[in-house]
């Protein structure tokens, strides 16, 4: 035996004790989730249950809910349809473009979503980019319809998705394409029948993001498809607007965009996290 | 036409490039060897289109593959993790590659299952790739690089992600495929067995270049650098196995540890051989009298090249000083022992 080695000591633990997380770390920490928690909790603690039947069986609300329902859903399959795609490019290794692409994509994340709308509104509008051909050839203009609300939550939810699959791209073990290729499988049939199916998880996860995103879009909406009741009035703009004259319902719809969302993650949490 | 393949390939690399001749002969195994970094895994991912090669050609029987996309070379490749799909079962990652030819869902399944069945791994068809063990999981991704019936086998390091056990079972069963394959294969291994076990023929890397090419017993008996006789600086005798006891056709006798039956490699390693001046007494071990024939300076050891009576030629590793001590000289009688145990025995392929 080497002189400088200690012989070990018989019964002594061999695990050092646990530091204590230091206090200003703590209260910070606590800070921070009251921070979060509380105003939810105030949402629920002060939503008049009573009238979650009559406030969700009204006219205004029942537009409001199946507007919302069908635009979300429909932004959510084009953000996955174009998403996908685009995260797979911006993923693909040696590609040189990815740096610069990864920022344009993130900038909807970090745009005020007002002028979100106001920048589709000088592309669609009526004198626009495209807007303005548009309507000159055809006499239709895109904002304030129902396509406008899509257009809009699809240009915030976009970022979600993409960033969501192309973290799983990254994790991927690309290897997998490769034996694929050799097996003699074209690009297509590659991603169809490995790749795709190795990220449903996360195309899954952006989704589901995307879609919250989608349906509780405000600024860029009410920019850029207006405020009309039953064409692009969704549940946020009604929130906004019932908060003048019957507060109740405003919270009662409040609860109701905290809480689908809200089960839906909790409800697909465990199930892409078990599989395989 | 010339059958076979034939590849001369210029691949760059950040640190230097690497440039390779390499043929192959149909059924012939050859083994790339060399140091981590040499550029082995370079030329197989080059040989198989994953890699872009910055000259060169590949022609496989009369075929160039040097222009063609992966999905066209019909070559197979193993990694040296199986990468089975995840989302697929056994055979469903082994109907793969028959989809992908044009087979429908049903007909390629049955292929696939059929060649499972042939194999013995049948039970395991409907099992995911989490639900196999290591050896069992490269056995199926084997079979899914051999059921599309590619022209050439390629194989990274096939053996190495396994623990020693599955590993001497898995080697046994890939020497038979091997065996069974009409085509030629390029194993990449770093494991002097796998090269003296499975390979016809063995190429040596360093830094991108190929530094000695000859059979695993030539390259064993004279390395070309002092890498390749540190890394298949191997005995290699070949024999057929009854119990404990190998008879090899030179008529030496070995006896070794574990009983097999039938065609075996005996392999051991030079520092396993010790070297007497006269006949050792009262041990059990392999007691051989030979001829040196060479001796080499090793390492911090010295390399001798011994010719036994039976005309075999064995290496064995001494400390400077046994040399002295032994007064070793040109053409001195001396007696070499090795252990039963040292002795690591491996099936030859083909059926046993």
């Amino acid at each position: 035996m080497r002189p400088d080695r200690v012989p070990a000591g018989r019964g002594t633990p061999l695990r050092p004790p646990r530091e204590r997380a230091p206090w200003p770390l703590l209260a910070a920490a606590g800070l921070a989730l009251l921070w979060l928690t509380v105003p939810l909790l105030g949402l629920v603690a002060r939503a008049p249950w009573a009238r979650l039947g009559e406030v969700l069986g009204s006219t205004p609300a029942r537009q409001a809910l199946a507007l919302s329902a069908g635009t979300a859903g429909l932004a959510t399959v084009v953000v996955v349809l174009l998403g996908v795609p685009l995260a797979w490019l911006l993923a693909r290794p040696r590609s040189r473009a990815a740096g610069w692409l990864r920022a344009l994509v993130t900038v909807p994340l970090i745009l005020p979503p007002v002028v979100g709308g106001v920048a589709l509104l000088s592309v669609w509008g009526r004198s626009g980019l495209l807007g303005g051909p548009l309507h000159d050839l055809t006499g239709w203009a895109l904002p304030f319809t129902p396509w406008a609300v899509v257009v809009a939550q699809v240009f915030v939810g976009l970022p979600f998705l993409v960033l969501s699959v192309e973290g799983s791209l990254r994790a991927l073990d690309r290897r997998h394409e490769e034996v694929s290729a050799t097996l003699g499988a074209t690009g297509w049939q590659t991603f169809t029948r490995v790749t795709l199916p190795l990220l449903a998880p996360g195309v899954l996860a952006g989704a589901v993001l995307a879609w919250a995103r989608a349906l509780g879009e405000f600024g860029a909406t009410i920019t850029f498809a207006g405020n009309f009741p039953g064409t692009t009035r969704t549940v946020p703009l009604q929130v906004y607007l019932s908060l003048e004259d019957d507060p109740g319902a405003a919270l009662v719809l409040s609860v109701l965009l905290m809480g689908v969302p809200l089960v839906v993650l909790l409800l697909l949490r465990g199930r892409w996290t078990a599989r395989w | 036409m010339v059958s076979g393949l034939r590849a001369s390939l210029r691949v760059p690399r950040p640190d230097f490039e690497v440039g390779v001749d390499l043929a192959a002969d149909p059924g012939e195994v050859v083994a790339l060897v060399g140091p981590n970094g040499a550029g082995k895994s370079t030329v197989l991912r080059a040989l198989a289109g994953l890699e872009p090669a910055a000259g060169g050609s590949i022609r496989l029987d009369g075929r160039e593959l040097a222009t063609l996309p992966a999905h066209r070379r019909r070559v197979g490749l193993v990694f040296q993790d199986p990468l089975l799909f995840p989302h697929l079962s056994a055979v469903d990652n082994v109907a793969h590659g028959l989809r992908s030819q044009g087979l429908r869902r049903r007909a390629a399944r049955e292929r696939a299952l059929a060649l499972l069945r042939r194999w013995e791994l049948g039970p395991l068809a409907d099992r995911g790739g989490r639900q196999l063990s290591g050896g069992e999981a490269q056995r199926v991704a084997l079979a899914r690089a051999l059921a599309p019936e590619p022209d050439l086998l390629l194989l990274d390091e096939p053996l190495s992600a396994l623990d020693a056990r599955t590993r001497l079972l898995t080697r046994g069963e890939l020497a038979v495929r091997l065996g069974e394959f009409a085509g030629p294969s390029v194993l990449v291994t770093h494991d002097p067995v796998d090269a003296a076990v499975l390979a016809d023929r063995v190429v040596v890397l360093e830094r991108g270049r190929v530094v000695q090419v000859g059979t695993p017993a030539e390259v064993t008996r004279r390395p070309a650098t002092d890498y390749v006789a540190r890394l298949v600086g191997l005995n290699l005798l070949r024999g057929r196995a009854e119990g404990t006891t190998v008879r090899c056709p030179s008529g030496l006798v070995l006896t070794v540890a574990a009983p097999v039956q039938g065609p075996v490699h005996c392999v051991f390693r030079p520092s396993a051989v010790s070297v007497f001046a006269s006949r050792p007494e009262g041990s059990p071990r392999n007691v051989l009298p030979g001829v040196l024939r060479g001796m080499a300076p090793h390492g911090d050891g010295v390399r001798l090249d011994v010719q036994l009576g039976t005309g075999d030629r064995v290496q064995a590793e001494v400390t400077p000083a046994a040399v002295a001590e032994l007064r070793l000289g040109a053409a001195s009688p001396l007696w070499l022992a090795v252990k039963a145990s040292e002795i690591q025995v491996e099936r030859a392929g083909g059926p046993i």
